[in-house]
């Protein structure tokens, strides 16, 4: 290859400042003056200039033109400030509901929110951002093209569209419906999207290409002045007409799966549900193989086979083109855990109106719940609490079981020093200070009065003892 | 409709886009159906059995939630949530094997097949810890805990509001939206491009931003208006359907019996949910919590 990396990199600037659109095929001459003219401003590196003038510029050629074939339409010219990136369209066509979509492409490092003040575009994944409807009103922009551009950090981000007169839609493995193509598929059912103004000549390729009469249709959800070719099956390969390039019918073996559920950017699938494989260019006796065994195939859709769903790989081959899917069994990937899923242990609780110290079978174990609310008082503390205790300096107090078939206290070996110390007093002087105020006792569910004022009594001689203990240590 | 496999995809990709969630479910769905609706359903579903969260911090973005085995309010009943594969519910179903526990499938198409295991609670943990998943002694208020209260809500920062963004209000009397700024109301501003932000209306024009759900029951707060009633003798839990439960207390509610919530006469209705629950999830949105002293 005559052109290195660097040089190679450079090539979509090229293709964006001469007007190519992505996949497109130039002739020999007019890239070659294309070039040479873009490279008048130094664009290339010495190395890579010198390959266009000497005896190697054919080979330059051919390879600018190969690069020119596979580009999607992505620019980034980091001298330029400037990266763009093609907006495709896409069309769901549900019987006699067809939808047409943008649908742009978000290469690395494009913003998550493309919003240039008219239109906004939010990230989706796998390279793309989510479909937008094509609104009724935009056919005329449809139909010249547009440059979507917004800034962020000195950087010019833009969304764009060459002007056609026709869209040709092909099955992809993208997108469930129809994307756009730089050109038809043979031997698949595609779809065309064509201004008025070209759909007679359309009608009149797309019926001799397909060997059958077809017809446009208009509908209100297709952008004004414009109709849509649905189910063309292109077998025959023939100039298209001036205007119609877009329309030629690429004759490459292309496999290309649909739907399923994919799992990441790989050809994998979920087993369960695998691809349906759509076929195009095959000629004559070619057929599809799946892992060496011939597959039924009816206009380019291959039937499914049970054992196309079975985990593993699975070599898909029609006429030279091979293909490798793999079915895998789910598993569960890497879910980590922010503490917003709640793994983390905190007991929710709600409270009558009052200020309430929620009490946990630990003697330590103390949370305020909070201010005196209108409704109620709603309180997370880290443990799970057994009583709510609502006590002032005034006479009468009020103790809340919240689990009434739960155990005692657990007096433990316990630290009698620092901030342990000052939760144990705090923790035996509630539940000491509301006994001596004869509490009301109850509960969150129905329970019996001798069995709370047993579990209340429980605490109580437990706080009671503890309240002794820390009088003896502080001696 | 086979939401296992959909929620083996999710566990699998364990994140991803509302997109491509619609797209999946588009796959799976029956031809010719209103996918939008259907997406919409399943999302209600997956997220009140606690499968996985939507709409991440307003982004259009899921994500599954951790394996967890967890108490329902019945007692010696534990729910398998979140992210799962059949190597998880074997490796569950092996571990309660072997401490002598019940574990129960129940499939269905409207949701993603229920995993119960029956056994008390200490052999639960231990059936958490041998098969490698979270644990919880009680989901439901697992998800309380994790859910800021409506009233502390109230207490947040007032927001900007959008300009020149059309703007309707949540009349708590007709519980529709209408197209006014009512006070003391939750508000949602549209742009013209399809964002909409929820607010609650305080007085003198002072906003605070809200999710929608939230929003609503911020305004029921403020206004004193009950939406939500607990039937105490049958453990039921209801509210409008025009005003769903915020996503975290939806979930609370329905990880009480581990059963989407049913309809009943234009009413979620949410059955086994224990008054200690209850009472918890009407403090949390706001609503009384009854006393019974």
């Amino acid at each position: 290859m005559p052109l290195r990396t660097v040089d190679v990199e450079r090539l979509p600037s090229f293709f964006y400042s001469a007007g190519y659109e992505p996949g497109s095929r130039i002739s020999p001459e007019l890239l070659g003056r294309d070039l040479s003219h873009w490279n008048s401003a130094s664009a290339f590196t010495a190395a890579g200039a010198s390959a266009l003038a000497d005896e190697r510029r054919q080979a330059v050629l051919a390879q600018v033109a190969s690069e020119l074939e596979c580009w999607d339409g992505a620019v980034n010219d980091v001298v330029l400030h400037r990266r763009s990136a093609v907006v495709e369209i896409l069309l769901d066509p549900r019987p006699r509901r067809p939808m047409l979509y943008h649908l742009p492409h978000r290469p690395a490092g494009f913003p998550e929110r493309f919003d240039d003040g008219a239109h906004v575009f939010v990230s989706s994944d796998q390279g793309w951002y989510e479909p937008v409807p094509v609104k009724r009103e935009e056919g005329d922009l449809l139909a010249s093209g547009f440059e979507w551009e917004t800034s962020t950090n000195g950087t010019r981000t833009i969304l764009r569209r060459g002007p056609k007169t026709a869209v040709a839609l092909t099955p992809s493995d993208s997108y469930a419906g129809f994307l756009s193509n730089r050109s038809l598929m043979a031997g698949v059912a595609c779809a065309v999207l064509c201004r008025d103004e070209k759909v007679s000549a359309a009608a009149a390729y797309l019926s001799e290409i397909s060997e059958m009469e077809v017809r446009s249709m208009t509908h209100p959800n297709l952008p004004d002045g414009w109709q849509l070719f649905t189910n063309i099956l292109p077998r025959r390969f023939r100039d298209a007409p001036n205007g119609l390039d877009s329309l030629l019918v690429d004759s490459a073996v292309t496999i290309v799966p649909v739907g399923g559920l994919r799992v990441g950017r790989r050809w994998q699938w979920l087993r369960g549900a695998p691809p349906r494989l759509v076929v195009s260019g095959l000629l004559g006796d070619e057929r599809v193989e799946i892992d060496g065994v011939a597959a039924v195939t009816h206009d380019g859709q291959v039937e499914p086979s049970d054992s196309f769903n079975e985990p593993g790989l699975h070599l898909v081959r029609a006429g030279r083109t091979e293909r490798t899917i793999e079915i895998v069994d789910p598993t569960v990937g890497n879910v980590a855990d922010d503490g917003q899923s709640g793994t983390q242990c905190s007991y929710g609780v709600g409270l009558p109106p009052g200020s309430w110290l929620l009490l946990g079978t630990n003697p330590g174990e103390v949370f305020a719940a909070g201010a005196r609310r209108l409704n109620g008082v709603f309180a997370a503390p880290p443990f799970e609490p057994i009583w709510a205790v609502e006590a002032g300096h005034g006479p009468g107090a009020r103790a809340y079981c919240l689990s009434p078939g739960g155990s005692g206290p657990q007096r433990r070996r316990v630290s009698f020093s620092g901030l342990q110390r000052g939760a144990l007093e705090k923790w035996a002087t509630t539940i000491y200070s509301a006994h001596i105020r004869r509490p009301v006792i109850s509960s969150c569910l129905p329970a019996a009065a001798d069995e709370l004022d047993r579990l209340w009594t429980l605490y109580f001689n437990c706080a009671r003892e503890l309240k002794r203990d820390l009088r003896r240590r502080s001696k | 409709m086979n939401l296992d496999l959909l929620l083996g995809w999710m566990s699998h990709l364990v994140r991803g886009s509302w997109a491509s969630f619609k797209r999946a479910v588009q796959e799976l769905a029956p031809p010719e159906s209103d996918v939008a609706e259907i997406a919409r359903r399943t999302r209600v579903t997956m997220s009140d059995l606690g499968c996985a969260d939507f709409f991440i911090d307003g982004s259009g973005n899921w994500r599954v939630l951790p394996p967890k085995l967890g108490g329902l309010c019945r007692d010696g009943a534990f729910m398998l949530v979140g992210a799962r594969s059949a190597e998880v519910i074997s490796a569950v179903q092996s571990a309660t094997s072997g401490l002598n526990g019940d574990v129960d499938i129940l499939a269905s198409d409207e949701r993603p097949s229920i995993v119960v295991v029956r056994c008390g609670i200490e052999t639960a943990k231990q059936i958490a810890e041998i098969a490698n998943v979270g644990w919880s002694s009680s989901l439901a208020r697992d998800c309380l805990a994790k859910f800021i209260p409506i009233p502390a809500l109230l207490e947040s920062l007032p927001a900007e509001t959008p300009l020149n963004w059309s703007v309707r209000s949540f009349d708590l009397q007709s519980l529709q939206w209408v197209e006014t700024l009512l006070p003391k109301s939750a508000c949602e501003f549209s742009s013209r491009f399809g964002d909409r932000r929820f607010f609650v209306h305080l007085n003198k024009g002072k906003f605070i931003a809200a999710g929608k759900r939230e929003s609503v029951f911020a305004s029921a707060f403020l206004q004193n208006a009950r939406l939500v009633e607990f039937d105490s003798d049958a453990s039921r839990l209801s509210v409008s359907s025009a005003t769903p439960l915020p996503e975290r207390l939806a979930r609370a509610a329905c990880l009480c019996s581990g059963k989407p919530a049913d309809v009943i006469e234009k009413r979620f209705s949410y059955s086994e949910v224990s008054h200690g629950v209850a009472h918890a999830l009407l403090a949390a949105i706001g609503q009384r919590v009854p006393s019974t002293f």
